[in-house]
């Protein structure tokens, strides 16, 4: 499986914008978090929702006048967006990072995977493999139940 | 299947500390900072009356231009509480959850009185927990195949 499908959803602002625009790129677009990208778009830091409430509102600092800059985290750990899922649960694993950046062969931003997205997918996927063997089970049980006591009402 | 093993108690998280509903945002979010969680139970006149999260203070707070400073917490929050019973089961409470388009419920006990919080994520964590799924999905082959051993083949 490809991380490909995921780069479709990021929102970028650059150093400078206030972490009140960031705001409204999570608000406009519904996601949790927004990547800073320098001029040629590629990857410096990165901003999220909770960030925001700590960093921002929580120290009474006005948001209009907070460049992103102030309160984005460095270090970005990222992987081409041509990626498999392997590597990014393996990457979050080992870098202890709940978020990855997608970049294209040119180094510019094109997506982010993020640990929610892949919790929620496997969870289900594992839940309806549960549900399959407790199916069975059932079937089983039935059908032993119906063949043992025939004349059971 | 797997509500039959688990129960909300099992999963959920202890309730954090509430929030005023006139306190501001800005308090919310100093709270949340200080409690180290992401969300906080409302509460006006000694009741529960709703629920803020971190995001509702970025998202609705923030990003629409109010100075959260001044904002009341009542403003931004999801008025209203779903919730569900400690001893319910695991799949009940998420079936809830869907019904409702929430991605968390508050946990009741018996007394009515407010416990906890349950999220999706709370659910979706353990069922992806793998010491968790080889334990349910052993116990079940073992049993599939002792049946199998025990029962004449035609």
């Amino acid at each position: 499986m490809s991380l490909s499908k995921y780069g479709k959803t990021v929102g970028k602002v650059t150093p400078r914008a206030s972490a009140r625009e960031a705001c409204r790129e999570m608000a406009q677009r519904q996601i949790g978090c927004v990547v800073v990208v320098s001029d040629d778009e590629k990857p410096i830091g990165i901003v999220t929702d909770r960030d925001v409430a700590l960093r921002v509102v929580a120290e009474g600092r006005d948001p209009e006048r907070t460049p992103v800059e102030d309160i984005m985290s460095t270090g970005l750990t990222t992987l081409p967006v041509d990626a498999s899922f392997e590597s990014a649960t393996r990457l979050m694993r080992d870098r202890q990072v709940r978020r990855i950046p997608l970049v294209g062969a040119d180094g510019r931003v094109e997506g982010i995977v993020s640990l929610d997205d892949f919790v929620l997918l496997l969870g289900m996927e594992l839940g309806n493999l549960a549900s399959a063997v407790f199916g069975e089970l059932a079937r089983e049980e039935a059908a032993q139940r119906s063949g043992q006591e025939p004349s059971r009402r | 299947m797997f509500g039959a093993v688990m129960l909300v108690k099992q999963l959920m998280s202890h309730r954090p500390a509430s929030i005023d509903a006139d306190d501001t945002v800005q308090e919310a979010a100093a709270r949340m900072r200080a409690l180290d969680v992401g969300a906080l139970p409302v509460s006006a006149h000694g009741r529960f009356v709703g629920m803020v999260t971190d995001r509702d203070l970025t998202i609705r707070a923030t990003a629409s231009g109010a100075d959260p400073r001044r904002v009341r917490v009542r403003q931004v929050m999801t008025p209203g509480l779903i919730t569900c019973f400690e001893d319910e089961r695991v799949d009940d409470a998420a079936a809830l959850m869907a019904h409702h388009g929430v991605r968390r419920l508050a946990v009741v006990n018996r007394e009515l009185e407010l416990v906890g919080f349950l999220s999706i994520d709370d659910i979706a964590v353990s069922i992806a927990d793998a010491e968790w799924l080889r334990r349910v999905l052993s116990q079940a082959f073992e049993r599939v195949s002792a049946r199998r051993t025990a029962e004449p083949t035609t």
